[in-house]
């Protein structure tokens, strides 16, 4: 009787011992409606889909699918000269003076701050599982995702750095600006100074450079080339032309991405992108309609429109002056709208454009002024003249001073409502009171550093 | 079955016969115990309880042998051949199992049983997972038999709990009142979480909802107990749905040790029912038949008439405009229109236009029997519970059959449960519209016809202007329409329980059980109903609404238990060990149309589109857990018990590095009168002493918390690929909350047993409370959930009953029953996101947050339930303005939040209960009293009825008119009469002016009971055996500090049930 009742109890004992051993996976259920990360990211196609999250995540209003671009970004860029009520929109009311004190502009440099962060925690829990997951991945595509990972976490804290931290113009590299932050974890990173912040986005680059294919001409995607390009933006805004210079040309000499001759209808001239973000054309419509179809119907005048594309160095046949559709002013009293973010058959709005190929013949052409010479700088920007209807420079009329100031009309003309205006003034850290096209004056206390919540 | 009864018996005869003429020459003489070896032929008996009634249905066996029978309906049993002096057991449902050995040659024997909840030292305490005797346990642990509950609350199992066990609070819901689809809060010793949601940082308390997921209402009530039907966790719903008549017994256990086994479970107490089990015999039918009368107690309201609410429209200046000509004299235009309304009779009340008495019935019948080896037991249920709002009620239909085998050492049983529960919701919508409805409107036309929109236009009237307060609707149109608005579940369970009594000390016990819940519920309102009225604009096409979801929860338990029991000598162990595997799964989708023009559109499929929803909303909840104990029980010589528990609980909601969590508890019990010392005396013959300590935990979070988890982005795509964020910092660290409980009781017998007293005082501190922990927002997440605070619970319960009168011969019995619970609440560690969150709610520039109320606000060192709000004074008699007090002391008229101190508390010091039993023959009569004490409220409804009363769209109490202040010098309680007491700088905010006592003496039941003699012609007649009828009556009076309007969104009721029970 006494062996029976203890075979029993051994017995029971061993299924004890053997539930316990696999109980810790009897214990892990996923909630189905989320899906757990150890299902996602158990495949190659999960890691891409955490990195399109990333993506669809810039794309919200607040970011890149509206305030970052054609929305705020652009206002205090002066890519409008609309006259703003504050009852109507009091949000670009207040940017239009710089008034970075006024709680709703608060408010939206908040949401973009946290939005931001929420992007770089994501692609560093991409990293990071991409680190612990090796074996998921055939080929080359564990250094594409992480090469990806990296450089678009460097964009996303180079973008931040440049809304949140003063700019070096102002206050030099050791001022402090943002946390750079490279693991996920409940704890925070305490801000860097400009220059180290500007050193990890370098670094993550350079490692991303190294890891990503240079074959892959994907524009909607952060590739080798949005890399090298986004290079050689960060050098010029550290002030390291000559890095700069040596990356910005290297885009243009790959020749992988020539410059247009005609728009055909194409105004975000898409084949000159390195690297866009894609938004749905309904969620881009619906946004574009938000602030440019209807109130505060952000716009410019004919008169400015002439001014900017005409007088000066420009002509009637420039054909970046269709940007604007003068057919709309009279519906929309005296300004008229943009017509790039406006979907079309054959505009394609929906293609948001980050990194543009022109822009670094105009970094080239920048350091080339620096370092004096006009002839190469000169030259640079009439590559892009020719291709926009334009005649080229007499060489004699350019010199340091004036050819500084063509570069900032081309930047003007050319990334029109894409919201890159505002880092140009904030990187020549150039007075308020000579910003362009001001309907309301300034605030005493502005300034180009946005207000960090934390 | 008798006839191979009467083989076996046969066979055994010519077996004894031939034994004992054998045998009978040598053993005559030496007389030695070997009786079976001596038969009596017939022995003769009659079994009766302990006040003298014949028990029918008993089982009666002769201990050693196969000999059984039951007793008949007059109580009486015949036993044949058995051996001389062998030992009787007589066992019966609600008593002790009674032996009784026989003298030599004795054929004739009267056997008393006493009834198990009297006898102190003989209780068995289950657990759920073992079973223990008291004098082997030192945990904390209270059971009822289900008579007893049934006597004190026919209707509501759950409530009559609460009366009976000062442990148990039910938190009062004065906006639901007594509704009958409204699940009771309820919790044991108080409660262990801050009650808050954790989502978003707004602090609301939970409501249960009525779906029987066993995660989601721990999720929305964390406090609730863990409950166990039959050893399987089950819920409240479930209890709440459950026919009273099946109930065999309910347990509560409270401290560490009685809880433990279930280790990450158990925090909160635990709530054990065991149903009842088939007996063996002859079969036996019981029915029992119960109507139910409510009728809605309105008392609490005292609303103005149509004349006086005129009045104070008027005084409050709701027809005058002094800044617009036009207009004053489109309202005065309005104002003669209705004082003729007024003067033409019009005073509607409109308190009792949606109400009734409601009349419901539960039928139970019950069909038992079989023989020794295979028993069954089938019990069918039809309740129809009916609310006193018209069209509310709860229909519920229970099917219950269990089938058992049991052989020498083997015994198996498997049990059925089916049950479908329907919950109507009125059609007539909430009560508050009735009670702000205007007097001086009329519910019918000359026709008799139901109005649908009060008042002709002003265009009708010849009237400028529109009238004060716009369009009114009358929410009784509603109920003439047809429409679907009601949830129902149907529950299905099948549990199947092995059990091995391998010898004499060891048993092994497995079970397996299913569940299967499918909750639903569908709400269809025409476009003529009174919602849609004011959103004609919004165009026909969208008018009308379906709302249908459909949930299902299943649940699949396993268990495996192994029992050690041993006597050596003086020493006593018993062990338990078991392992328990519990997998859940719940979802539920819900789907909303509009669009549905015509009440006999009345079907999803008819609806124009999806309006403005334009998707299903979908829950899904998937949890697995597993849990291991061992319990050791060691007692000696019947003086000294010391009991040590443990468990390993693991639970997918745990965090990824901390899947398992380690529980223990130990107790100790001494029985000081089996002591040496211990002399003999009058006053006190019996003292227990138990000590116990130990570790439970709770595990009522969200799954989600620990685990990371990907969100897909659907409405949107990256270039037709699919995108997916986390989207908050899942804790791989996070723990299940622990809490340290201990307990120390005390139970003594005094005077011979005429006073009975327990005590028991408690400690809980609940530590690792799972809190949300705000971070930088750089790292990417705004908060994340850590084990960060921790309180503590403290209290006391104290019970004496005492059986007064004891007289077997005159046949009377009359027992007093007093108890008292107290406990107190404090914080002792919080995070500094609930800093935020306090802050957050003293906030004067968010316009969304309403002060009218007291917000919740947390701080260590207060309770839970404090009541915040800022000090008065009272009303100025020379201004009429509110004088508060400022922190610093000075006085000020202006309300700021910041200067809410702690006015009061919601949490009552002492709850308990007064309770007497008279029986006189067949004669019963009980009274319940309950009583709380010690506790405020801020009386809400008494703030929003004289001074927050938007006197254009809602009638006042009648103190609006005669205890508002009017003039300077007016020493009044109530501010001054204005048009819209929400407006602004008139509105009154949380003051200390409406915390109020809370304190209430209630009959909580009266029951009158008669049990028939079983010698009456017609109860022979109908071959019953113990009829009883009775009559219960619940909530009769009530004495309260505090007059509130009870039951804002539903009337609060007053209950009488008629119950008639007998047996075949």
């Amino acid at each position: 009787m006494y062996n029976r009742g203890f075979k029993f109890y051994f017995l029971s004992a061993a299924l004890i011992i053997v539930s316990l051993t696999s109980c810790k996976k009897w214990l892990a259920a996923d909630p189905p409606l989320q899906v757990d990360e150890n299902i996602v990211l158990s495949t190659e196609q999960g890691f891409k889909e955490a990195l399109n999250g990333v993506y669809l995540q810039m794309g919200a209003k607040t970011l890149y699918g509206r305030d970052l671009t054609f929305g705020l970004m652009s206002v205090l860029g002066r890519s409008y000269d609309t006259t703003i009520s504050p009852a109507i929109a009091n949000l670009y009311y207040q940017g239009a003076r710089y008034n970075f004190q006024d709680p709703e502009l608060k408010a939206t440099f908040k949401d973009m701050w946290n939005n931001l962060y929420v992007s770089i925690a994501n692609l560093n829990n991409v990293l990071e599982s991409a680190e612990k997951r090796k074996t998921v991945f055939t080929g080359n595509n564990y250094n594409t995702i992480k090469g990806e990972a990296l450089a678009v976490r460097a964009f996303l804290h180079f973008e931040l750095l440049r809304m949140f931290a003063p700019s070096p113009a102002a206050a030099g590299l050791n001022a402090v600006s943002i946390p750079y932050v490279s693991k996920i974890s409940p704890y925070a990173v305490p801000a860097s100074t400009t220059g180290a912040a500007l050193d990890l986005c370098i670094a993550d680059l350079k490692a991303a450079e190294s890891l990503l294919s240079q074959t892959d001409m994907t524009t909607s995607r952060f590739t080798h080339w949005a890399v090298k390009s986004l290079l050689a933006r960060i050098y010029l805004y550290k002030g390291d032309l000559q890095n700069a210079q040596t990356y910005a040309l290297s885009v243009i000499n790959s020749n992988k991405f020539p410059l247009i001759t005609a728009v055909n209808n194409d105004w975000m001239m898409t084949k000159e992108h390195v690297f866009s973000l894609y938004s749905s054309l309904n969620i881009s419509t619906d946004y574009y309609k938000s602030v440019l179809n209807t109130n505060p119907a952000l716009g410019f005048t004919t008169q400015n429109q002439t001014a900017l594309y005409v007088t000066g160095g420009g002509a009637t046949t420039d054909f970046r002056r269709a940007f604007l559709d003068p057919t709309t002013g009279v519906a929309l009293g005296n300004t008229i709208m943009p017509r790039k973010a406006y979907a079309t058959a054959t505009n394609l709005a929906n293609v948001l454009p980050m990194i543009r190929v022109t822009e670094m013949y105009y970094i080239a052409a920048e350091c080339a002024t620096a370092s004096l010479d006009s002839i190469k700088a000169t030259d640079l920007l009439d590559s892009v003249r020719v291709h926009r209807g334009l005649p080229k420079y007499t060489l004699a009329a350019l010199k340091t001073d004036s050819l500084n100031i063509e570069i900032r009309k081309e930047y003007q003309k050319e990334f029109l409502s894409e919201g890159q205006m505002f880092y140009y003034y904030k990187r020549k850290n150039l007075p308020f009171a000579s910003l362009p096209f001001t309907k309301v004056p300034v605030v005493a206390d502005a300034s180009y550093v946005f207000i960090k919540p934390e | 079955m008798n006839y191979f009864k009467n083989k076996l018996t046969g066979k055994r005869r010519i077996f004894s016969m031939m034994a004992a003429c054998t045998l009978f020459l040598f053993l005559i003489t030496t007389n030695i115990v070997y009786g079976q070896e001596k038969t009596i032929p017939t022995v003769k008996g009659v079994v009766k309880n302990d006040g003298g009634d014949v028990l029918a249905g008993a089982t009666v066996s002769v201990r050693g042998t196969k000999i059984l029978t039951t007793t008949k309906s007059d109580g009486t049993f015949e036993l044949k051949n058995v051996p001389e002096e062998a030992v009787l057991s007589v066992s019966y449902v609600g008593h002790t199992r009674t032996e009784i050995k026989l003298k030599p040659r004795q054929a004739e024997i009267t056997i008393r049983m006493t009834s198990s909840s009297a006898v102190l030292t003989e209780v068995i305490v289950n657990n759920g997972l073992y079973r223990r005797p008291a004098g082997n346990f030192t945990g904390a642990a209270k059971t009822f038999t289900g008579e007893e509950l049934k006597s004190v609350n026919p209707s509501n199992v759950l409530q009559a709990l609460a009366v009976m066990e000062p442990s148990i609070r039910i938190e009062q819901n004065n906006a639901l009142g007594s509704d009958p689809n409204q699940l009771p809060i309820i919790q044991i010793r108080g409660q262990n979480n801050l009650p808050l949601t954790t989502q978003g940082g707004a602090a609301t308390s939970a409501t249960p909802v009525s779906n029987g997921d066993i995660m989601s209402t721990y999720l929305l009530n964390p406090n609730q107990p863990l409950i166990i039907l039959d050893g399987f966790q089950s819920t409240l719903q479930i209890i709440y749905d459950m026919d009273i008549n099946r109930i065999a017994s309910i347990t509560v256990l409270k401290d560490a040790a009685a809880t433990t086994a279930y280790g990450s479970k158990a925090a909160n107490g635990v709530i054990v029912v065991e149903t009842k089990q088939p007996l063996a015999g002859r079969t036996q039918i019981v029915y029992a038949v119960n109507m139910n009368v409510e009728i809605a107690d309105l008392s609490s309201y005292r609303l103005l008439d149509a004349k006086g609410l005129l009045e104070a429209q008027r005084l409050a200046g709701v027809y005058t405009d002094p800044n617009n000509h036009f207009n004053d004299v489109s309202l005065k235009q309005w104002y003669d229109y209705r004082k003729y309304q007024v003067a033409s009779g019009v005073n509607t009340y409109w308190l009792s236009q949606p109400i009734r008495t409601g009349i419901g019935t539960n039928h139970s019948l019950s069909i038992s029997g079989g023989a020794r080896s295979v028993r069954y037991s089938l019990s069918l249920n039809y309740n129809n519970g009916v609310g006193v709002m018209k069209g509310s009620g709860r229909e519920r239909f229970g099917l219950n059959y269990t089938l058992s085998y049991t052989n020498r050492s083997l015994r198996f049983s498997n049990n059925t449960t089916v049950g479908h529960a329907k919950g109507y919701t009125t059609p007539w919508g909430s009560y508050s519209q009735y009670s702000a409805q205007f007097p001086f409107f009329k519910p019918t036309d000359s026709a008799g016809n139901t109005i649908k929109i009060f008042e002709p236009t002003g265009t009708a009237l010849g009237i400028p202007g529109s009238p004060p307060g716009g369009v009114f609707t009358n929410t009784a149109y509603n109920a003439g329409l047809d429409m679907n608005n009601y949830g129902y579940t149907t529950t299905f369970s099948n549990n199947t329980n092995v059990e091995w009594t391998i010898n004499k000390e060891m048993r092994l016990r497995g079970a397996v059980g299913f569940s299967n819940n499918m909750p639903g519920s569908e709400a269809f309102f025409p476009a003529d109903h009174t919602m849609f009225v004011n959103a004609l604009a919004a165009g026909v096409a969208d008018l009308g609404s379906y709302t249908q979801s459909r949930g299902k929860n299943k649940s699949i338990d396993g268990r495996i238990n192994f029992d050690y029991n041993r006597k050596f000598g003086v020493h006593t162990v018993m062990a338990a060990f078991g392992v328990s595997m519990q997998a859940t799964e719940s979802n539920s989708t819900t789907v909303q149309v509009s669009g549905l023009p015509n009440d006999y559109l009345n079907q999803l499929g008819m609806a124009n589109g999806y309006g403005t929803i334009i998707k299903p909303a979908a829950t899904n909840n998937v949890t697995r857990s597993l849990s291991s104990y061992i319990s050791v029980s060691y007692n000696y010589a019947d003086r000294y018990t010391a009991e040590i528990t443990a468990n390993a609980s693991g639970s997918s909601q745990f965090g990824s590095n901390n899947r398992l969590a380690p529980f223990w508890a130990g107790g100790v019990a001494w029985n000081v009168d089996k002591e040496k010392f211990f002399k003999k005396n009058d006053i006190i013959q019996n003292v227990r002493v138990r000590l116990t300590t130990g570790i439970t935990g709770n595990q009522n979070f969200a799954a989600h918390m620990s685990q990371p988890v990907f969100q897909y982005n659907l409405l949107n795509n990256y270039r037709l690929q699919l995108g997916a964020v986390v989207q908050s910092y899942a804790n791989p660290d996070l723990k299940w909350q622990q809490t340290l409980k201990s307990n120390l009781g005390v139970t003594a017998a005094l005077l011979k047993g005429k006073v009975n007293i327990g005590f028991d005082y408690f400690t809980e501190n609940t530590d690792n409370l799972i809190l949300p922990l705000d971070v930088a927002p750089s790292t990417g997440f705004v908060n994340y959930q850590d084990n960060l605070g921790a309180v503590k619970n403290s209290g006391y319960e104290f019970s004496i009953s005492s059986p007064i009168i004891q007289n077997r011969t005159k046949n009377i019995f009359w027992s007093l029953s007093f108890n008292v619970g107290h406990y107190q609440n404090e914080i002792t560690k919080l995070s500094p996101a609930i800093e935020a969150l306090n802050k957050a709610n003293n906030s004067t520039t968010n316009p969304e947050l309403k002060q009218t109320t007291p917000l919740p606000r947390f701080e260590v060192g207060q309770s839970m339930t404090r009541i915040w709000a800022v000090p008065s004074l009272g009303i100025d008699p020379a201004t009429g303005k509110e004088v508060f007090v400022k922190l610093d002391g000075s006085k000020t008229f202006v309300w700021d939040p910041n200067d809410k101190k702690p006015v009061g508390d919601g949490n009552s010091k002492l709850k308990g209960m007064i309770g007497s039993n008279f029986n006189y023959k067949g004669f019963t009569f009980n009274i319940n009293l309950t009583y709380q004490v010690g506790g405020q409220m801020y009386n809400q409804t008494l703030v929003d009825k004289i001074e927050n009363v938007n006197l254009l769209v809602t009638n006042a109490d009648e103190r609006v008119l005669t205890e508002r202040w009017k003039q300077p010098g007016d020493i009044v309680s109530y501010k001054s009469l204005v048009a819209n007491g929400t407006n602004g700088l008139q509105q009154t905010n949380a003051t200390s002016r409406f915390v109020q006592d809370n304190d209430y003496l209630e009959a909580a039941s009266t029951t009158i009971g008669y049990t028939f003699p079983t010698n009456l012609a017609w109860v022979k007649k109908l071959r019953l055996s113990t009829p009883r009828l009775f009559i219960t009556q619940n909530n009769v009076f009530r004495f309260a500090t505090i007059k509130t309007e009870r039951g804002t969104g539903y009337p609060f009721s007053r209950s009488f049930s008629f119950g008639l029970s007998t047996t075949f």
